[in-house]
């Protein structure tokens, strides 16, 4: 085997991750942006709850399997980022501290159609300080809200950008992403 | 008028961080364990769905998954693309992979770390690049 295909260390990765309600576009973004066909991971995980006694005695705790959103970009040789959808149901939420660790950042979704749905993800990346930004991807018959509109109703701070795309678009999808990692860079 | 929610949205505001019930303080959280062939075993802490996984040397002489897992490895993956590939539970995965990682079978890789600036940087180019 020549020295390429075995390098010294395989390629750092980085992740991404997006979330959101059901059916607000998560697959799809993954898809637009993925060199791989997005690849559908099952989870198959128990979640023991250690440390809770009033929970431990129960059967068959939480024992449950979602199929995960999951894509590539490689960047060059030595650096890959991957893309990541969280499960969008609430019965799926125990997961999340696994799945989200480690994640440079996340993309919410939201549809302003029902915008509530976006919350628990706010809620969610807020209290574990991890750095977000919303994403409002425009359904048929989405009402046409003016972005600060958005931003008040969703109670989130000036620093956090909101923007406005089509998941199904390479180029709008691509300047979201760049949109969160600059972020970082602030 | 700019003082006025849009539609509906005054009364559905989310609620704002000090408005919490204490459930969603995230201390009560379920930790989530994996299971295999039987075992039960916390997913090794240092892997996550993005570790990128790379074979060592070769794979003689390993078992079915373990074999499937040291090829599919010859060229690096992720454990999110190695639990597609065998079509295992991703939690199978991480676990197959700990094995091998403790019998010196594979190498991982550190994750990236959203203080390096540098980093950073390399990935906006690298996606403006696609
Ligand atoms: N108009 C419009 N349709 C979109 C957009 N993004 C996704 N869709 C469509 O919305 C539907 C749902 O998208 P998905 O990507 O499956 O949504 P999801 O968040 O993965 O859904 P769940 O995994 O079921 O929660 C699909 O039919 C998409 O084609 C968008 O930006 N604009
Ligand atoms: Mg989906």
């Amino acid at each position: 085997m020549t020295a390429l295909q075995h390098p010294e260390v395989p390629p750092q990765s980085a992740k991404i991750v997006i979330s959101g309600g059901f059916g607000v576009g998560k697959t799809t973004l993954v898809d637009t942006i993925s060199e791989i066909t997005p690849v559908r991971t099952e989870a198959n995980m128990t979640a023991a709850s250690i440390g809770h006694d009033d929970r431990q005695h129960l059967p068959d705790k939480n024992k449950t399997t979602v199929a995960l959103d999951f894509g590539r970009v490689t960047i060059d040789e030595t650096l890959r980022l991957y893309l990541f959808g969280t499960p969008g149901q609430d019965r799926f939420g125990f997961m999340w501290d696994y799945l989200v660790n480690g994640a440079l950042g996340a993309v919410i979704l939201a549809d302003t159609r029902r915008l509530s749905d976006c919350y628990p993800a706010i809620d969610y990346y807020e209290s574990r300080r991890i750095p977000f930004i919303v994403a409002i991807n425009q359904f048929e018959g989405s009402p046409q809200h003016r972005l600060d509109q958005v931003r008040m109703a969703l109670n989130i701070p000036g620093r956090i950008p909101v923007v406005r795309f089509d998941a199904r678009d390479r180029d709008v999808s691509k300047e979201v992403l760049i949109e969160l990692l600059s972020l970082l860079l602030r | 008028m700019s003082d006025k929610y849009p539609d509906g949205y005054a009364t559905q505001g989310r609620r704002s961080e000090d408005n919490k019930s204490p459930d969603d303080s995230g201390a009560g959280l379920l930790r989530p364990y994996i299971i295999t062939g039987g075992r039960t075993e916390a997913a090794n802490s240092d892997l996550s769905i993005e570790s990128v996984i790379q074979t060592k040397d070769g794979f003689a002489g390993l078992g079915f998954e373990k074999r499937a897992i040291a090829k599919h490895c010859a060229e690096p993956k992720s454990i999110g693309e190695i639990a597609a590939h065998l079509k295992v539970p991703l939690g199978v995965a991480v676990v197959l992979v700990s094995d091998m990682l403790a019998e010196g079978l594979v190498i991982a890789h550190k994750r990236a770390s959203a203080n390096d600036t540098g980093l950073i940087e390399r990935l906006i180019e690298g996606i403006r690049a696609i």
